[in-house]
């Protein structure tokens, strides 16, 4: 189930607050571990029982490694717990890719290749490892104590605003409310969080679906009809259509949580104005970012070490490793690779160079390595993305029809003023107010109101038109 | 007092996403039915089966997407912004033009000759029409093929600006006629009769909103019908003309049928259509002869004219060469049920009436199923 469907917005989401609403404090958590497993179990009705059991198995592990006084013993145990998260992961998300890349080497040393049934991606995995091995991982270094029943264990893993397409929730940030959160249920964090769920739920409907279906026909277009400005618009379509489809989600995401009093961490940071790659990964899916950082990134030695070849060797392994928990493929493993890339230019050149250019051409340049950068991420193939790119600079001007109807201009304008509204000062201020204030004034609740009603009567008729293309009458 | 407001709120912002779900139980309020041909997804069963294989999930997310409460409304505010701001419509083919004229897609393509078959199987089909004119000759019924006028033609200049008229190529119409005339098929070119009212005279033959000719345009082509008929024939039909042309403030469905499926809330304005008024001239000499209309949709327009019913004495329609309208009395109403052409000597004329956009996929089986019933 997506949060942009009829089924969640107008069922299963008014029947779940109903119940939320009117059981007492010491059931919440109850109504909100059924209502996930519900959730979850309907897009993923077989790998539910693996993710409940894996995580039951995991909650009794982690409670060992708290109790454990022997260190080896604790370190035993976090092994064993990352490797079954780790394993799950690796099994269902990356077993088909290497499995057909091994078969791709064999082939070209001639031997024939082993057997393999696919395996079916399970929908949020990579988050569900994630808050796992934060829980682990916590409870090790003791940031936080572990929960005290599974069933508080499996909240934290299922809670189904954020299980499915983030933002990554560390155990130590949410912990506290899991067990108790009714300082944080207040009149204004639910006014705010509907509010917030509204201007997600717009991202992604209004702005993000009418991009990608021009993304989506500009990549399926055959490279003998692209041309530069053709790929141009496409790779312009592609790089808001991510923007607002992902942190759309994200808003809806944090704004559920509010609703139920849950403060999850924001994970994006208007990522189109940053002046350099290494500040663009501060904006942009922050929570993958500082994950990186905390688990991966700092344990390898960070910036911590004697050599500058090893900082960089760090920083690549941390963006190859995130280019491939973003998909399993090689494009994804490249766009790693090519932002790992553009992080150590940073470090050698870029920034001082940046610093000469000034704000606004920074900002220029650090927007189009970006874009090229999400030309390797959508392209179906490592070919498709070298002809693409190769298509963006060879200045190729043929004239060939491709139009483009006044929606989808509206809609890039839209979506290029409030990506890059931030840069000055009053963008800064009208989002201060809107997204991070800690209340409203009762206009500006009512003000808040009136859009969420334009916004849902929007986004429901745009969701349910999407399907509804009548005929004057039957033909043959 | 503010604490009143919020909870007020936030009751009132939970009662708004329940209330599509309340209506959906209740179905109170009505709200204005959609108009067009569409499906809604059934109910689906649920089976440990289509649970586990995500199947019931998939149907029942498509037949609660199909019935929440207040959809009619909900479509239709989405059809608003796409035409008050994009002017784009999400019903089937459909497309807005120039000053809002709307067309069918197909009809575009037709005329820009994007679907074009190819000349030889027209020539080929036409060859084959030929050849059953000749063999129904001999049973005195007359074959006639008509081409239907197309609104793409009749108004190229208020194509949505995508096109280029300037790109137009051969189009499948083009090549029927040529061929229609180089083998000598019997044939009425409504379209360009209509091309050449439209520099003639100011009368509306077209409506903005429809797809169809309008009710003058289709006298104007039983006029035409019935001449060429007398002439082949050797006959005198009943004469018939109008005394007065009205011009009312609302259009007959058939002038808005694209706009009534673009499902508005507002309905977009258009200009008046004429709806003449007839008076028959009827002699002792006049003959009705019997009619069959193999055809199109715009074979409605004759069907319901009170002129056909005035000029022909017996009237069946093969709906796309399939649907047998109306339904006979034994109670067959397909026409591969039936002796093809048995049941075609059962009248005098036959008429083949296609418009543009259906050309490209003539003959519809006509020539199989005539050619099934001869071997047999």
């Amino acid at each position: 189930m997506v949060f942009s469907s009829s089924l969640f917005l107008l069922y299963f989401l008014p029947v779940f607050l109903l119940f939320y609403h009117l059981v007492p404090a010491k059931l919440k958590n109850w109504v909100i571990l059924f209502a996930s497993l519900f959730f979850y179990a309907w897009g993923a009705p077989k790998f539910v029982f693996v993710v409940v059991g894996s995580v039951i198995i995991d909650f009794y592990i982690v409670g060992a490694i708290h109790k454990s006084k022997v260190q080896k013993d604790r370190h035993w145990l976090l092994a064993i717990s990352i490797g079954i998260n780790l394993g799950l992961l690796l099994y269902f998300k990356y077993a088909n890719f290497f499995v057909e890349n091994f078969n791709t080497t064999l082939n070209f040393i001639g031997i024939d290749g082993v057997r393999w049934t696919s395996v079916a991606l399970p929908i949020g995995i990579s988050f569900y490892t994630f808050q796992t091995l934060t829980y682990s991982i916590d409870v090790f270094r003791g940031t936080h104590k572990p929960l005290k029943t599974p069933i508080q264990y499996l909240v934290y893993i299922m809670l189904f605003p954020q299980m499915i397409a983030g933002p990554i929730v560390r155990f130590n940030e949410i912990a506290d409310q899991i067990e108790d959160r009714k300082n944080l249920e207040t009149l204004d964090n639910k006014l705010l969080g509907f509010f917030r769920f509204g201007i997600g739920l717009a991202k992604k409907v209004l702005i993000a679906n009418v991009l990608g279906a021009e993304a989506d026909r500009v990549f399926a277009m055959a490279e003998v009809d692209l041309t530069t400005p053709i790929v141009w618009i496409g790779t312009m379509a592609y790089t808001f259509q991510i923007y607002y489809d992902f942190s759309g989600y994200s808003d809806m995401a944090i704004g559920l949580g509010k609703i139920l009093g849950f403060k999850f961490p924001e994970n994006f940071n208007n990522p189109y104005v940053s002046q350099s790659i290494t500040e663009f990964w501060r904006r942009w899916h922050i929570t993958l970012g500082s994950f990186m950082r905390d688990y991966l990134y700092i344990p390898l030695g960070g910036s911590r070490v004697e050599t500058k070849k090893r900082l960089y060797f760090n920083l690549w392994i941390v963006f190859l490793l995130s280019g491939l928990w973003h998909g399993a493929a090689w494009n994804f493993v490249l766009w790693g690779a090519f932002h790992g890339v553009f992080l150590i230019l940073d470090r050698l050149i870029l920034l001082r160079v940046y610093k000469v250019l000034g704000k606004y051409p920074s900002i220029l340049m650090t927007f189009v390595i970006t874009m090229v950068g999400w030309v390797l991420f959508r392209s179906k193939s490592i070919d498709q993305a070298n002809g693409m790119i190769k298509k963006m600079f060879v200045m190729d001007f043929r004239s060939i029809d491709h139009y483009l109807d006044r929606e989808f201009w509206f809609i890039l304008f839209v979506a290029i003023i409030f990506a890059f509204i931030t840069i000055f000062n009053f963008g800064l201020k009208l989002e201060n107010k809107a997204f991070y204030a800690e209340k409203y004034s009762i206009k500006g609740y009512f003000l808040s109101t009136f859009l969420f009603l334009i916004f849902m009567i929007l986004c429901i008729g745009a969701i349910t038109s999407s399907g509804f293309n009548p005929f004057i009458y039957f033909r043959f | 007092m503010e604490r009143k407001i919020k909870i007020g709120l936030l009751v009132f912002l939970l009662a708004t996403i329940f209330i599509p779900l309340k209506r959906n139980a209740l179905h109170f309020i009505k709200t204005r039915p959609l108009n067009g041909v569409f499906e809604l997804a059934e109910k689906p069963d649920l089976l440990i089966k289509n649970w586990f294989n995500g199947e019931y999930q998939a149907d029942y997310s498509k037949y609660y997407e199909d019935h929440i409460g207040f959809r009619n409304f909900f479509v239709r505010v989405n059809n608003q912004v796409q035409y008050s701001l994009y002017k784009k419509t999400r019903s089937n083919k459909t497309v807005i033009g120039q000053d809002n004229y709307l067309f069918e897609r197909g009809y575009i393509d037709d005329y820009m000759g994007y679907s074009f078959v190819g000349e030889e199987r027209i020539e080929g089909n036409m060859i084959n029409i030929k050849r059953i004119q000749v063999e129904l000759k001999k049973d005195s019924v007359t074959l006639l093929m008509a081409f239907a006028p197309g609104k793409a033609s009749y108004f190229p200049e208020y194509f949505p600006s995508e096109y280029d008229t300037s790109k137009k190529t051969i189009s499948n119409y083009n090549c029927y006629v040529a061929k229609c005339r180089k083998f000598g098929v019997n044939f009425i070119d409504f379209n360009s009769y209509f091309l050449f009212l439209k520099k003639e005279n100011n009368i509306k033959l077209f409506s903005k909103g429809g797809i169809h000719w309008g009710e003058y345009g289709v006298a104007v082509a039983l006029d035409s019908l019935s001449k060429v008929i007398e002439q082949i024939r050797g006959i005198n039909m009943i004469d018939f003309e109008y005394n007065k042309i009205d011009y009312p403030d609302t259009l007959l469905k058939s002038d808005k049928d694209i706009s009534d499926v673009m499902n508005l809330i507002f309905e977009p304005s258009f200009y008046r259509m004429p709806y003449p008024n007839y008076i028959f001239k009827k002699s002792l000499a006049s003959v009705k002869p019997r009619l069959l209309i193999i055809g199109d949709s715009y074979s409605y327009g004759i069907l319901n004219s009170p002129i056909t019913k005035e000029l022909y004495r017996e009237i069946e329609f093969w709906y796309y060469n399939r649907d047998i309208k109306p339904k006979r009395k034994d109670g067959i109403n397909k026409v591969d049920s039936i002796d093809v052409k048995e049941s075609m000597k059962q009248f005098d004329v036959v008429l083949m009436l296609y418009t543009e956009t259906n050309l490209c996929r003539f003959d519809f089986g006509f020539i199989d199923c005539y050619n099934k019933t001869i071997i047999n």
